[in-house]
């Protein structure tokens, strides 16, 4: 069992209305040259954190995100083809997903183990399980997890490499968790259920869960398989769509949401190609 | 002219590396000609980054190649030294 | 304990016979890559992959590691049942070449680039290897630049020891990018000959291809004469290009991950450096060994063999190293000829003998991403 401390969360919903370089400037001023958006996203998120709590410097930082810092690599492709320029040194830095953990790590005055993950389509059910067992196994005392996605421009682009229908509306965010294994002053426990399901089997877990709970799905789910798993549940519906545009680590959102928000159990059913896997979080 | 005669010159190196160093809180006049650039005393702050980013804008826009650290700190001196390397006569 | 099975690698070397043939004798070969810089072309020195059929520039890596590592599940008889246990660790230091490549077109011709499957994005080799090998869907893929399938053998040990999997399979994958190559061009720490790490007149790193799987377990399940110790990430913040000259964050790393083993310096048999020939990146390494190391340890770079393969050194260099070791030596470190006065340590400049030991392995990269790990090699 891992333990939630603090929780941040940063969502646009349009994210074209938004200036994050504006918002870093006054939040971390010494944080807006050489950054980007995905990397100021970052340091805006753990900030909020920060402004809970103080840091620990051996705090390990677990950065996740769908496709990384990807405009920057847009960026460097405008410079190679469009203007016949090589990478200028700092986009080339930045171009290397693991700046943006430096950067935060530099903010939060970290000294500790720095993970830079992606894994295609369940990023943050694979983090926070490598993140359990690092508690465990006592390697790490506390985790800083989190997820930054940037809205990629054009959109129409991003809809097709995301697998995503033309009208659907995209998001970005940066939402964080603070773990480690004390139950003391926590917000929330959490419980990655490590096998991957398919349909019947996730109705089979959800008849086995004991008490009242609320389910909220991930937006890749379809209405279809919704209806069905909450055909005959008795539980309710946790709903966080409506406040939210896609975006890959938007789970992450959808669970501190509920922690901000609720009390009690929460079985988070994410999805993609054809597999579920859940996420259990009971808020205190 | 000679480069650290050239005002136009010394303008367009200003704004350069306030550009490319990402030092959007100076103006041109805030950078004398005459002081060490990569010195405390400039003000400005640079590091081996800043340096990197100078020796391609000065590839990119006046042709010159500085491939090491040593070169660049030989030429990169002053605005006025600077200047003065672009433009000889 | 976390057991090596055992891996297989493609790099600049060649076949295994050939590879070892190069690491016995201090023998390398590279070619040249041209690149435009404005009005002017550059040229470097560049580790191409030696594979058995040739390949294009841009090449997708998955359908010619999928050969190597049918071989060794072979080899180790995995069978379907440890398969379905075996978890994937992948360490690559760009965006997987599904989406990184159309986005390219995309901008250098607005008519091409579309994405013709929606399965694309970072993370796909790993999940088309999973699926072809029926792998654990358990698979995290690693970004952290020259660390990251060092990281990946990490991670993959904690997840083993944690028994939330029973094997892991730790692929690194590095293959030629333009972006790279133009990049470390840019930040003037390619060499414009040859790599010469801890040398008075190093120049600078070469980079190079290699694609390079091995397997893990727990001795429970599996023994092996080659034993994962243990490993720690430590990331420092001086500099985002790269570990504190005075070697302090190297030093850190190191000291942290003896402990974790429970191991003292003088436990450890030979090192293998990060050792990239960057003048201030091999101050930074030996500052940091001096710091841990009461005298100089035996040391050497496995860079001049294959290159500065980034997001692959980390198996990479792990794996040319057992097989050296397998076959009774630590390979020289070619190109050392003078002692680089303000580092006054010189490696292992040619082969020396050794069948068993604990080795340290050294991985440091941009974003003050720092790693070390040891591997003991049992006396067979």
């Amino acid at each position: 069992m891992i333990y939630i401390q603090q929780v941040a969360l940063i969502n646009h919903q349009q994210p074209e209305d938004v200036d994050v370089k504006a918002i870093c400037k006054k939040v971390a001023p010494k944080f807006v040259r050489r950054t980007d958006r995905f990397i100021q996203l970052g340091i805006l998120g753990v900030a909020q954190i920060q402004d809970k709590q103080a840091i620990s410097e051996n705090t390990a930082l677990y950065l996740t995100s769908g496709q990384g810092n990807i405009s920057v690599f847009k960026r460097l492709c405008d410079y190679r083809f469009i203007e016949k320029s090589p990478p200028k040194p700092v986009d080339f830095i930045n171009s290397l997903s693991n700046t943006a953990g430096f950067y935060i790590a530099q903010f939060l005055g970290l000294n500790s183990k720095n993970n830079n993950l992606y894994n295609h389509g369940f990023v943050v059910e694979m983090a926070l399980t490598l993140a359990s067992s690092d508690l465990k196994l006592k390697k790490e005392q506390q985790i800083l997890l989190g997820g930054v996605d940037q809205l990629f421009e054009p959109a129409e682009i991003a809809k097709q490499y995301l697998g995503l229908k033309p009208d659907v509306e995209l998001g970005e965010g940066s939402n964080w968790m603070l773990l480690n294994r004390e139950k003391e002053n926590a917000l929330a426990s959490l419980e990655i259920i490590t096998q991957s399901m398919n349909l019947q089997q996730v109705k089979a877990f959800m008849r086995s869960v004991e008490g009242d709970y609320q389910v909220a799905f991930a937006l890749r789910c379809s209405e279809l398989d919704i209806n069905e798993l909450m055909a005959k549940a008795e539980q309710t519906r946790f709903t966080y769509e409506q406040r939210v545009g896609f975006y890959e680590t938007v789970a992450l959102y959808a669970l501190n949401n509920f922690i901000q928000t609720e009390k009690g159990l929460l079985l988070f059913i994410d999805y993609f190609e054809g597999q579920f896997r859940l996420i259990k979080l009971n808020v205190f | 002219m000679i480069g650290s005669q050239d005002e136009a010159l010394k303008l367009r190196l200003k704004k350069m590396i306030i550009e490319e160093c990402e030092k959007d809180e100076f103006a041109a006049d805030d950078i004398s000609d005459d002081v060490l650039l990569f010195s405390p005393e400039s003000g400005l702050d640079l590091d081996s980054v800043d340096a990197l980013q100078l020796s391609m804008s000065l590839q990119a826009q006046f042709n010159v190649r500085l491939t090491d650290p040593k070169e660049f700190r030989r030429v990169v001196t002053t605005i006025n030294g600077l200047a003065d390397y672009l433009q000889a006569e | 304990m976390i057991t090596i099975l055992g891996g297989d690698i493609i790099c600049a070397l060649g076949d295994k016979q050939q590879r070892l043939a190069h690491l016995l004798n201090g023998t390398y070969q590279t070619i040249e890559k041209k690149m435009n810089v404005f009005a002017e072309q550059r040229s470097y020195p560049y580790y191409q992959l030696v594979s058995e059929q040739p390949l294009p520039v841009l090449f997708d890596p998955i359908p010619v590691i999928i050969p190597v590592i049918k071989k060794l599940i072979d080899k180790l008889a995995l069978d379907k049942n440890s398969l379905s246990r075996c978890g994937l660790f992948l360490g690559c230091s760009a965006n997987d070449l599904s989406i990184s490549h159309p986005l390219w077109l995309n901008t250098s011709d607005s008519s091409a680039g579309k994405f013709n499957d929606q399965r694309v994005g970072n993370g796909l080799y790993a999940s088309q290897l999973i699926e072809h090998f029926s792998l654990n869907d358990l698979s995290l893929t690693y970004n952290t630049a020259c660390t990251s399938s060092a990281n990946a053998m990490i991670d993959a040990a904690t997840m083993l020891e944690a028994g939330v999997i029973d094997y892991a399979l730790v692929v690194g994958l590095e293959m030629f990018a333009s972006f790279s190559f133009e990049g470390f061009s840019s930040m003037q720490l390619l060499s414009p000959d040859q790599v010469s790490p801890f040398d008075q007149n190093r120049q600078g790193m070469v980079l190079g291809e290699s694609l390079a799987a091995l397997f893990m377990s727990r001795d429970d399940l599996r023994k092996s004469d080659w034993i994962f110790k243990g490993g720690v990430n430590r990331s420092e913040t001086a500099s985002v290009t790269g570990a504190k000259l005075d070697g302090s964050g190297i030093r850190e790393v190191i000291k942290e991950t003896l402990d974790c083993c429970d191991l003292q310096a003088k436990d450890i048999t030979a090192v293998k450096t990060h050792g990239t020939a960057s003048p201030m990146g091999d101050i930074a390494e030996i500052n940091g060994m001096k710091q841990i190391f009461k005298k100089q340890p035996n040391f050497f770079s496995l860079k001049p063999y294959i290159g500065h393969t980034l997001g692959s050194c980390g198996v990479s260099e792990l794996l040319l190293l057992t097989e050296c070791v397998g076959q009774g030596f630590i390979p020289g470190t070619p190109n050392f000829n003078n002692i680089d006065p303000e580092l006054q340590w010189a490696p292992i400049k040619n082969k020396i003998s050794c069948k068993a030991g604990n080795f340290l392995l050294n991985y440091f990269g941009f974003g003050g991403n720092n790693v070390s790990l040891i591997i003991e090699k049992v006396p067979s």
